[in-house]
């Protein structure tokens, strides 16, 4: 089934196929750009159009439908404009009965097709070949200012013809009319032919209107489009701030300042890379100072490289860029791994070490241990503000030099002798036996026995030269049968909870004397 | 060089001559012209024709009037007046010598 239409053509009606009407029309429109638009090429082509029925109506016969070969065969009798200029007599005797010499102006008119309104603003922006947004603009500014730009425009409604041929169009758009030029102006047209088909009033009424609204919407469009353009603005000034922020601690925090600023309460000037050190064994903490720095690096950066694309529309390699940063970014990521992946054989091993020993009182025959925690424990050379606390552990720094801090745990055990005991055991972690124990070896607890006082420091350290290998310290005094111990409040931070001879609290057995009655622990 | 160009180009130059020369053995209409002219292989392309009827209209060799057809709109018919007489026998007499030269030279030649 094909649509087909009525129309009217050298005063006759034909019923004509869509294509063969598209293909008719554009016929004659090409007729029209050809011969011009004077008296004479009118009278020209309304013989063309009488003829162009006449050959229809023999091809028709008793048929109805004009069809697209009925057509062809027409346009192939008639001729098209080139084959009629070749075999022309009057090219040269008389250059104004074709209207070519005129074509080559370029004239303004009303654009009909693109209007809004009357095509004032669409007219103008074909002739000068800018955006007719502009002019609208501009009608529209003037107008709300003074009511100037609807004098103007009425004024121009009037004087303006409206371009209605192709070849008022091309001339509007100042398109020298040749055959060439011709020929593809047919093509661009064809598809506004199809939209004028089969327009009756009401439809074209229709019609218009919608586009009207359509182009309205357009217009709209426009606004949404420079909002957009300040939002994007936005993000990308976003993008590059977060990106540069995000640099400037990473390099400050990794490589020259405080991580303690960015993450850690109080202030001691030791950096990652420090900090690291404590730990990971390597030869230089590059090795995993470089990757975090790549893998936290790498994002802003391209944050930053997104938001300058965003604001000037650079044009790079994109996809190159791309590609090296995220597999620099992806080997940070294994290398950082690997790295960490060897260093956890250094935990593998847990191993320990004892020492127990008598402690000798001054007084023999005194029945009471004092256990005190030492006061003046100076953390070696540091002050308090060079601590970094992490979980149980802190590190201690001053002139370049770490220190690892931990907790020893305080045990009250009974005495199988009929002295007081003590014992220390400390553990670590290593790769193989002999470094876990000499790790273990390395740990130092500081204590005194003075009298009846034993001055037992609340934390152990790490020497400068060991690494952290989860190093613990537990702490047992021994108390025999019979006799008491006093713990002194400053002690109640490292007492473990977990007493074998006392089911109580830590803050239960501060500051009290203890008799061991029995296997227990008894309060005095 | 294209002998159907060549061709073309002498066509183009007697065209008018052949128009003006039919119309002078009775008034015709545009579709009888063609016909004859068709027949006798003067016109490749029917669009040719009018634009050149008009111009010698305009020009007064033609005059047209309209007449009623048994089928369809109303025709054009073409008729030759006294200035179109003139002119014609103008270009019969230049035609005339035309042939006679080119076949002097062509005899020649043999």
């Amino acid at each position: 089934m094909k649509k087909s239409i009525k129309i009217s053509l050298g005063g006759v009606a034909f019923t004509i196929e869509e294509d063969a009407y598209e293909a008719l029309d554009t016929y004659i429109e090409s007729l029209k750009a050809h011969f011009g638009n004077d008296e004479e090429a009118q009278e020209v082509i309304s013989d063309l159009e009488k003829r162009a029925a006449e050959l229809l109506v023999e091809m028709l016969g008793g048929k109805e439908i004009v069809t697209i070969e009925m057509v062809s065969e027409v346009i192939e009798t008639l001729g098209k404009p080139e084959q009629i200029s070749s075999e022309d007599t009057a090219d040269q005797q008389d250059p104004t009965a074709t209207g070519r010499e005129r074509n080559a102006k370029h004239r303004l008119y009303r654009d009909p097709q693109n209007a809004l309104v009357a095509g004032v603003g669409a007219g103008l922006g074909a002739y000068f070949n800018i955006d007719p947004l502009v002019f609208r603009i501009l009608f529209a500014v003037l107008t709300l200012a003074n009511g100037l730009g609807a004098a103007i425009y009425i004024a121009l409604w009037i004087v303006l013809p409206q371009a209605e041929t192709l070849r008022q169009r091309m001339e509007m758009r100042g398109e020298e009319v040749n055959i060439s030029n011709l020929e593809k102006n047919i093509k661009n047209e064809f598809e506004k032919v199809r939209s004028n088909m089969n327009r009756n009033k009401f439809a074209g009424a229709m019609e218009r209107f919608l586009s009207a609204l359509g182009r309205a919407f357009v217009s709209l469009g426009s606004v949404l489009v420079v909002i957009a353009k300040v939002f994007r603005a936005i993000v990308a000034v976003a993008f590059i701030g977060i990106g540069l922020l995000g640099i400037m601690a990473s390099v400050l925090s990794l490589f020259m300042g405080d991580i303690v600023v960015a993450l850690l309460p109080n202030h001691s000037g030791l950096t990652i890379g420090q900090l690291l050190a404590t730990t990971f064994d390597l030869g230089s903490t590059l090795w995993v100072i470089v990757p975090v720095f790549l893998i936290v690096f790498i994002p802003f950066l391209s944050l930053i490289f997104l938001g300058l694309r965003m604001v000037f529309r650079f044009s790079v390699r994109g996809s190159v860029i791309f590609v090296t940063s995220a597999s620099v970014w992806i080997l940070a990521v294994l290398l950082l791994a690997s790295v960490t992946f060897l260093q956890v054989r250094s935990f593998t091993i847990r191993e320990s070490v004892t020492e127990r020993f008598e402690l000798s009182l001054a007084d023999a025959t005194a029945t009471t241990l004092r256990l005190v925690g030492d006061e003046d424990f100076d953390y070696g050379d540091y002050n308090p503000e060079q601590i970094v606390r992490i979980d149980d552990y802190s590190v201690a720094y001053s002139g370049g030099f770490t220190k690892i801090i931990g907790k020893p745990k305080l045990y009250i055990a009974k005495s199988e002798s009929d002295s007081f005991e003590m014992s220390v055991v400390k553990k670590s972690r290593g790769a193989s036996r002999q470094t876990a124990k000499s790790s273990a070896d390395a740990v130092k607890l500081e204590y005194t026995l003075v009298g009846d006082r034993l001055v037992l420091s609340p934390y152990f350290y790490i020497p400068y030269n060991q690494k952290w290998r989860v190093q613990e310290v537990e702490v047992t005094v021994y108390v025999p049968d019979g006799k008491a111990i006093y713990i002194e409040h400053n002690l109640e931070n490292i007492l473990s909870s977990d007493q074998e001879y006392c089911s109580c609290w830590p803050d239960e057995m501060v500051g009290n004397t203890w008799v061991m009655k029995d296997n227990r622990l008894v309060k005095q | 060089m294209n002998a159907e160009n060549a061709k073309a180009q002498m066509r183009k130059g007697v065209l008018e001559l052949c128009i003006l020369s039919i119309l002078s053995r009775g008034d015709s209409y545009t579709t009888d012209l063609i016909n004859q002219l068709k027949n006798e292989e003067m016109l490749v392309v029917e669009g040719t024709l009018y634009p050149l009827l008009t111009r010698q209209k305009n020009a007064g060799l033609l005059s047209y009037r309209w007449e009623e057809s048994p089928q369809g709109p109303p025709r054009k018919y073409y008729a030759l007046t006294p200035k179109g007489e003139e002119y014609l026998k103008q270009l019969e007499e230049g035609w005339d010598k035309l042939v006679k030269t080119v076949n002097a030279i062509r005899s020649n030649d043999k």
